[in-house]
């Protein structure tokens, strides 16, 4: 007992806290460290990067010169395109303006704070593989365009399209998927994992016993 | 908030090892309690209130490199001549010993310095009475041994 009693008057005896200032302009304070608004920021650069890629192959017809009959099925496509980037980009930037309650028990602020990083994670991964069907799309669009293939004769012709050659386009496809859902999986935990990994074990301390 | 103010260095102090990193959390801390004065709503002692908002930041605030923290062995370098330095000489021990608890169990040594009952940290931190009761002497024997571990006692 007596330990805990000097642990007390140590403890009020410590009175050093006069060295912090309190800055007067708060709203120019940046949080730098709390894990959702890290994992926040970096999701929100990569969605910027994304953005601009989306704007980039929005011009892809007129750079490239594209035959007249693609353009309309390439901008059709682009348009559902944008609305699904549209989708992603009000979740991540509208969504969580007025999130973060610091004043609940320090066990539920926990629980919020391991959802949102789980959420803001699962989102980003829901909207890159959203694009991939549209990335291959456009790329065969491209090389359709690029080789000079006619198109009213890759119409003509896809019913002769035999099943060896279906099923080889069928391969390189499922390839290119698993390949880019392994990359996504791999970075994704990498970099945004750890912070996920860090709140959970905090949780487990939690733990009764 | 500026008659508060030691409580910030205190958990500061509590959850960071180094100068700089004490100074960001601060800073973090007096940036969360600012952003979410809102949900003061006064049903609860302002103190309770900050406390919690406090700690919440501290226990979610990490360092920018995941390396583990760089605590030494050694005793902190603190000229012990006169009396008053007896009491830096304890608090240094204290603090590096704190340094090595998990963070919860810090929490929970806060709230206990503070004079915060079980039941009173069992709300505060979310869990039960009983649950808090366990940590807080788990936390408490572990303390004890790493402050005599460093060579110290009291």
């Amino acid at each position: 007992m007596t330990f805990d009693n000097n642990l007390h008057a140590l403890w009020n005896s410590d009175k050093s806290g006069g060295n912090i200032n309190i800055p007067h302009a708060l709203e120019k304070l940046k949080s730098a460290k709390m894990p959702v608004d890290k994992v926040r920021r970096h999701l929100r650069y990569e969605f910027f990067m994304q953005l601009a890629a989306v704007i980039i192959i929005g011009f892809a017809p007129v750079t490239l010169k594209f035959n007249p009959l693609l353009i309309f099925p390439f901008y059709l496509l682009y348009f559902i395109f944008v609305l699904i980037c549209g989708y992603f980009f009000t979740k991540l930037f509208l969504f969580y303006k007025n999130m973060s309650n610091t004043a609940l028990t320090s066990k539920d602020n926990l629980y919020a704070v391991y959802y949102d990083i789980k959420l803001s994670i699962e989102l980003y991964k829901a909207f890159t593989y959203c694009l991939v069907p549209f990335l291959v799309l456009f790329i065969g669009m491209i090389i359709v365009n690029e080789e000079k293939i006619p198109v009213d004769a890759l119409f003509m012709q896809g019913a002769a399209i035999s099943k060896s050659q279906a099923a080889s386009v069928l391969l390189v496809l499922i390839g290119v998927i698993l390949g880019l859902a392994v990359v996504t999986e791999l970075y994704v935990n990498t970099r945004y994992g750890k912070y996920a990994k860090q709140v959970k074990r905090l949780l487990d301390e939690f733990r009764e016993g | 908030m500026e008659q508060h103010k030691g409580i910030i260095h205190k958990i500061s102090r509590m959850y960071m090892d180094t100068k700089d990193d004490q100074d960001d959390l601060a800073q973090e801390i007096i940036l969360q309690l600012w952003k979410s004065y809102d949900n003061f709503r006064h049903q609860s002692s302002f103190s309770t209130w900050m406390y919690r908002v406090a700690l919440n930041t501290a226990l979610v605030f990490f360092r920018k490199d995941q390396q583990q923290p760089a605590t030494t062995d050694a005793v902190p370098e603190i000229p012990a001549d006169e009396t008053s330095h007896t009491k830096e000489l304890q608090l240094a021990h204290f603090y590096q010993a704190v340094q090595k608890l998990e963070r919860l169990e810090k929490a929970i040594i806060f709230y206990h310095l503070e004079n915060y009952s079980h039941r009173e940290i069992a709300e505060n931190l979310g869990i039960t009475e009983g649950n808090a009761r366990i940590k807080l002497n788990r936390a408490k024997t572990k303390l004890k041994a790493l402050i005599q571990q460093q060579g110290y006692d009291f």
